[in-house]
């Protein structure tokens, strides 16, 4: 894995990443940010566990643990312009024995949020949400099948007609440092869905590659009169037609600092 | 041959020299080989190597830069605010984001070149700016120079700087900063702008298909006729990606068809009579500038406070990227500090 002032040979100089609170711009922001993260980490190196396409799977250590980050790259040539990070900032505080409240609120303190425009679910009205997601134009076909069932789960709430997708014994993670199979996926998913009631999910971009499939979301909701605007990331394995791994990463520290902000 | 541009080209690589020249630029310095070369080189000559005297050679002595605030004219200003600015922020560095050219054909001083230059600025704040003291802080906003270039000069430009996001990151609060003293009449050269756009006569209710996004002029007069002007807000469902992107004024980030619709919806909920005239498109490859003015009562409270009834000047400029024949990007970018100005009865 890279040192952050590797940067200047990979990223061009007017890279950007996209993380659920921040938006850096410039690759100057980009070595700042990594060098900080490598100083909080105690210098441990982050490991790339795999690549999907444009979608790197990445384990970092602190002294304390472990965590999970998913890094979306969009590349011009050879080099990439634009990054979009999501990891589970819950894991990563405890990783790095950061006290969750003192950090979201300092996070708070500085978090300017744009204020919130439009609707949530754009143009439907009072119609049902479609079996089939709205995806951009150059969204993988491959990974419809796996964008439509997250959008019945998240946006129609169709609970048992989508799980079919995933094997029952199925490994899954989610945010909150959050483990098991469909069953405490399907209770994950709802426990979201109860904290963001109006949430939908639109889909960005996916990346394929052999047996796994990658989807790149954002999940739009409102709590406590705040508009939540967070980066969710799905990594999937499929095995005979069916969903055998699922690590799906959503930060609760900047849901929480949103919230609060 | 024509200009390279920038797409996946380094800073190393664009401001290394260039060899061969790479377009007809006659009258212009030996070293640029394009307009791009040009745009950005100089750039970087002025604002970060600092030489800034080399406006002398680069601006036409009658220069006139329109900005939402005002015209302002000469060379000599234009020396004079590019010293303060240094002088406010002396480590601004200028990322190039995009150059968006057209050729406006020959002229009777040779070629003339029209370039919409998107800029993301950062800098720290150790000098007293036109905001305030110095705060010690660093900002990042977005500036886009709209520029016709004819034998090494720029002989006319028009800018237009995200102001409120730069106040915003000084700590500084816009309305504030934007309050005037006593409240006076727009001052001639706004009334003369405003007046020339509210007389222009209503297109007609549009129905038909738009045209491809490839016919950059067609395109953008249609979908800001459809969404700005006759307030038909689902065309955005058609002319966006799903998956859009869009920044605008106050650093503002926006995702999606929802939140792009609710911008325009907030835009007219503030000037409910809004008039909007494009000024100017230029297209190459995936990329649409389009230089606009506006003009309209500031009659509604979703975006600027309690409606104030005065009348309001807008000079802006809009980069859309495209994809698959639909919107991927916009960056959208005017003066909200000379708006809400505006607003409090300055001139």
């Amino acid at each position: 894995m890279s040192v952050p002032g590797d940067l200047a040979a990979t990223h061009l100089h007017r890279a950007t990443r996209l993380t659920s609170l921040d938006w850096l711009q410039g690759r100057e922001a980009l070595i700042a940010a990594d060098l900080a993260d490598l100083v909080a980490r105690g210098g441990h190196a982050a490991e790339t566990m795999s690549a999907t396409g444009a979608m790197v799977t990445v384990q970092l250590r602190g002294a304390h643990g472990a965590w999970s980050r998913h890094v979306w790259s969009r590349r011009e040539g050879a080099r990439v312009i634009a990054e979009m990070v999501v990891e589970d900032g819950d894991a990563r505080l405890a990783a790095l024995g950061i006290d969750p409240i003192g950090e979201t609120a300092r996070l708070a303190a500085r978090h300017r949020p744009t204020e919130p425009f439009g609707e949530l679910h754009a143009g439907t009205g009072q119609l049902a949400a479609s079996p089939h997601a709205v995806l951009p134009p150059d969204f993988p076909e491959a990974a419809g099948p796996l964008a439509h069932a997250l959008h019945r789960l998240w946006n129609g709430g169709q609970y048992t007609d989508a799980m079919a997708l995933w094997h029952p014994a199925v490994r899954w993670s989610g945010a909150g440092n959050a483990v098991g199979d469909r069953t405490a996926l399907h209770d994950w998913i709802m426990r979201w869905r109860a904290r963001f009631a109006d949430a939908v999910i639109l889909f960005e971009t996916a990346a394929v590659g052999d047996d796994r499939i990658a989807v790149l979301w954002r999940l739009h909701g409102t709590t406590a009169g705040r508009r939540i605007r967070l980066l969710g990331s799905t990594l999937v394995t499929v095995t005979d037609g069916l969903i055998v791994a699922d690590e799906t990463l959503l930060d609760p520290v900047a849901a929480r600092v949103q919230g609060v902000g | 041959m024509t200009a390279l541009g920038i797409h996946g080209r380094d800073i190393g690589e664009l401001l290394a020299p260039q060899g061969e020249r790479r377009q007809a630029l006659p009258g212009f310095d030996s070293d640029y080989v394009d307009i791009v070369d040009y745009i950005i080189r100089c750039t970087h000559r002025i604002w970060e190597q600092k030489d800034v005297g080399l406006i002398a050679t680069h601006y036409a002595a009658d220069i006139v830069i329109h900005t939402m605030a005002g015209p302002i004219t000469g060379v000599a200003g234009v020396i004079a605010n590019t010293a303060r600015t240094l002088a406010a922020f002396p480590d601004r560095t200028l990322i190039g984001e995009a150059v968006i050219w057209s050729n406006e054909g020959r002229s009777a001083g040779g070629n003339a070149y029209y370039s919409s230059h998107r800029i993301t600025s950062r800098a720290t704040n150790t000098g007293p700016s036109e905001f305030g003291p110095a705060t010690g802080r660093s900002t990042v906003f977005t500036t886009i120079a709209d520029c016709v270039c004819r034998a090494n000069l720029i002989v006319e430009e028009w800018l237009v700087r995200d102001n409120s996001a730069l106040v915003r990151d000084l700590g500084f609060d816009p309305v504030t900063v934007a309050c005037v003293s006593v409240a006076s009449e727009p001052a001639a050269w706004r009334m003369a702008a405003m007046a020339a756009i509210s007389d222009l006569s209503p297109t007609p209710f549009p129905n038909g298909a738009l045209p491809p996004a490839h016919e950059a002029e067609a395109f953008a007069a249609a979908v800001l006729d459809r969404i700005i002007g006759h307030r038909r807000f689902g065309t955005v469902r058609a002319v966006y990606s799903s998956a859009a992107q869009w920044a605008g004024p106050g650093a503002r980030r926006l995702f999606g068809w929802g939140e792009i619709t609710g911008w325009y919806v907030a835009l007219i909920a503030t000037f409910g009579h809004l008039t909007l005239r494009i000024d100017h498109v230029a297209a190459i490859d995936d990329e649409i500038a389009v230089r606009w003015s506006a003009t309209g009562a500031h009659d509604g409270c979703a975006l600027y406070g309690a409606p104030t009834h005065r009348p309001v000047y807008l000079l802006g400029v809009t980069h859309w990227r495209i994809a698959a024949g639909v919107i991927v990007e916009e960056h959208v970018v005017f003066d909200e500090i000379a708006l809400l100005r505006q607003i409090a009865g300055g001139q």
